[in-house]
């Protein structure tokens, strides 16, 4: 079976967002007397994102999580893959003529609303800016849209008259929302959009996401390093270290029975607030070279369970249960087996 | 406060004010807390708390000019607040050190690391060049960075995030400080050098003796680290507790509310408990409880009178009235020394 036709998403559901084989290769600036340099920040990555369903993409920094999320809309090429979002493909001949199609359809938040925002526009003209360019609207009609979008996103009416400078974080989150809605959009790439808010406002704004979700019936690709937030927004979650995707698993198979090493590593950090439950050892060492990175598997010189393999071939994803995949060479490669065996083989291991 | 032996630091009645365009805007209001040796206390709070602020000012690193501090920080016997600049010269990164979120804005590009551990080895224990780069290169291999002796003179831009919090570490224990004042230290790191970074801080407290301040955002790294455990809301402290206590029975009703909000990694998934509204503007002068906008179980009292710090037991402290009432059936007492 080809990669291109393996199903990645639950059965029975068309996917909207179809992405193989993605890869992004930044060529660094070159130094005086030395051949250029290739930065390596996505590699072969693979999902898709079905009608309605939030996928939620967790990694730390320099896993390309944001990169991928980039790609997905256009805002940056990829080097090579393929993207496929409502049938329009974004990495063909005709990229362009995609994304001008799809411009309506697809919207990104940012994470820090404070940068996305031009500080000398008012927020009803910043929220009516993609009605404005799309010039779908007439004026009252665009008014009309502008209070409606102030509406959803919780914020007063007389906010549009108000410059940026005067509203809050969590405020300045939630113009970033009512402006990527504008167009009404099916599916929304969210790019560590509660990162930078307090836990206070973060819950409100994970909040509002699941919500508009409900109400509009979007799909969002959902980024943040932050395993606990992904989890409570997310339907499936794929976890990427070093440029690739380690596991994809439904959310709650995740969260209960991770399989790869780095996933449980990455779960095992998460400080809990329960002072009953300090921390134990930590993961060493810290994330390869994406210049030149390691042979084999790319978590493996900070694996605990890492195999002369492991240093050399560079594990493919597998399947380990229904929706679950996993590129780690621990895994059984074939027939897929139950899960928990698999979390038990490794536990007796450690 | 434990029991009977005397805090390393106590800060006591403390009020910061800033100049701005429009006047002065008070960013701290009447807070105290105290510091035991050997003990972990962590600040606990959402931006615009006054956290950093408060932590600042027991250094007083704030630009003089703009700055107007009132109350008192005992330290070593004297009183920070009033000591001579030259004094505190002496204080700051000898006895008291600090580190910060950013490692990367603390640390000079253009000096070697060892440059920079070097300098308050020197200025404060006076030792030679030589000497104080080999005690450099052995506060390198203190805070566990491989190969120090060659790291050593590398720049900071060499460095990972996570080596040159590392690396502000060692600067910061150099002189064995009898106190070390940790403002988000692992914000801005990733998780899993974070728990790198949080078990360092630990070890190194338990082998040099010290009594570390943390100040976070993040109630994750409090319950792994802190001891005790100060909770600060809109310039004033709300809540102090020994950290079990304060997980298992927040006597605030913000302190629940940030507690319920927190995203969990167990139990049931989905929306999350947000608490309404949000941090008053500083410059705004509530009237009764600074929190009772937002707060469910505000009485029509709640917002009228501002309400004192009160104590529950030798440890606790609420600015709850209703909440203490209830929790002690009796007349609760005001804090010393806390103010309204």
């Amino acid at each position: 079976m080809s990669r291109e036709q393996q199903p990645l998403q639950p059965a029975g559901s068309e996917p909207i967002v179809s992405v193989r084989d993605l890869t992004k290769t930044f060529v660094l600036k070159r130094r005086a007397g030395q051949p250029a340099r290739l930065l390596h920040a996505v590699r072969r990555v693979d999902f898709d994102i079905s009608r309605g369903e939030t996928l939620g993409l967790v990694g730390e920094s320099g896993s390309g999580k944001s990169t991928t999320g980039r790609m997905l809309v256009g805002l940056i090429p990829a080097t090579s893959g393929m993207v496929r979002l409502f049938g329009e493909t974004l990495t063909g001949a005709d990229a362009g003529g995609a994304i001008a199609r799809l411009r309506s359809r697809v919207q990104f938040v940012f994470q820090d609303p404070q940068s996305s925002l031009n500080p000398r526009m008012r927020i009803g003209d910043a929220i009516a800016e993609p009605i404005d360019v799309s010039g779908t609207l007439s004026r009252r009609d665009r008014q009309r849209r502008v209070e409606e979008l102030l509406d959803i996103v919780g914020l007063p009416r007389s906010c549009g008259e108000r410059f940026p400078h005067e509203f809050s974080g969590g405020q300045r989150q939630r113009i970033g929302i009512a402006r990527a809605l504008a167009l009404k959009p099916e599916f929304i790439v969210c790019d560590e959009p509660v990162s930078a808010l307090d836990v206070s406002l973060q819950a409100q704004v994970v909040n509002l996401l699941l919500d508009l979700q409900q109400a509009f019936g979007l799909s969002y690709l959902f980024i943040a390093h932050d395993l606990a937030v992904v989890r409570n927004i997310s339907d499936r979650v794929a976890v990427m270290y070093a440029g690739e995707i380690v596991e994809t698993a439904p959310r709650d198979v995740l969260y209960a029975e991770p399989l790869h090493p780095y996933t449980r590593t990455l779960l095992d950090a998460v400080p809990r607030p329960d002072p009953r439950r300090r921390l134990v050892a930590s993961v060493k060492g810290e994330l390869p070279s994406l210049v030149s990175p390691p042979e084999g598997c790319t978590f493996a010189p900070r694996c605990p369970h890492a195999m002369d393999r492991c240093r050399v071939e560079s594990p493919l994803p597998r399947a380990a249960g229904p929706g679950h995949q996993v590129a780690c060479h621990l895994i059984p490669e074939t027939p897929a087996p139950i899960a928990g065996a698999i979390s038990e083989a490794i536990a007796n291991s450690r | 406060m434990t029991g009977a032996i005397e805090p390393i630091l106590s800060v006591e009645d403390l009020t910061v004010e800033f100049r701005s365009d429009s006047g002065w805007v008070t960013a701290v209001r009447h807070v105290g807390f105290t510091v035991g040796p050997d003990e972990c206390l962590g600040i606990v709070g959402e931006s615009g708390s006054g956290k950093s602020v408060s932590a600042l000012s027991i250094l007083r690193l704030h630009a003089k000019a703009s700055t107007r501090m009132t109350g008192r920080i005992r330290f070593g016997g004297r009183d920070l607040l009033t000591e001579p600049e030259r004094q505190m010269r002496r204080i700051r990164g000898a006895r008291i050190a600090m580190i910060f979120q950013d490692p990367m804005s603390s640390l000079n590009p253009v000096l070697t690391i060892a440059d920079q551990i070097i300098e308050p080895l020197r200025l404060h224990q006076g030792l030679d060049q030589a000497a104080a780069r080999k005690r450099a290169i052995e506060l390198l291999d203190l805070v566990r960075i491989p190969d120090a002796a060659r790291r050593v003179d590398e720049h900071p831009h060499r460095l990972s995030g996570g080596m040159r919090q590392r690396v502000m570490i060692a600067i910061a224990i150099a002189c064995k400080p009898k106190l070390l004042i940790a403002d988000e230290p692992t914000t801005a790191l990733d998780v899993t050098i974070q728990s790198q970074i949080l078990q360092l801080l630990k070890d190194l407290q338990a082998e040099l003796g010290m009594s570390v301040i943390l100040i976070t955002h993040d109630l994750g790294v409090i319950a792994q680290f802190a001891d005790r455990v100060t909770v600060m809301y809109a310039g004033q402290v709300i809540e102090t507790a020994p950290a079990e206590s304060l997980f298992d029975s927040p006597m605030h009703p913000y302190t629940d509310g940030l507690l319920a909000a927190i995203p969990r990694l167990e139990g049931p998934a989905g929306r999350l408990q947000a608490i309404p509204g949000s941090i008053p503007d500083p410059t705004l002068d509530i009237p009764g409880c600074r929190f009772s906008p937002r707060c469910p179980e505000a009485l029509p009292a709640c917002r009228e009178r501002p309400p004192p710090l009160l104590s529950l037991d030798e440890a606790r402290a609420s600015r709850c009235p209703p909440r203490v009432a209830a929790a002690t059936r009796t007349i609760p007492i005001a804090v010393a020394g806390a103010g309204r």
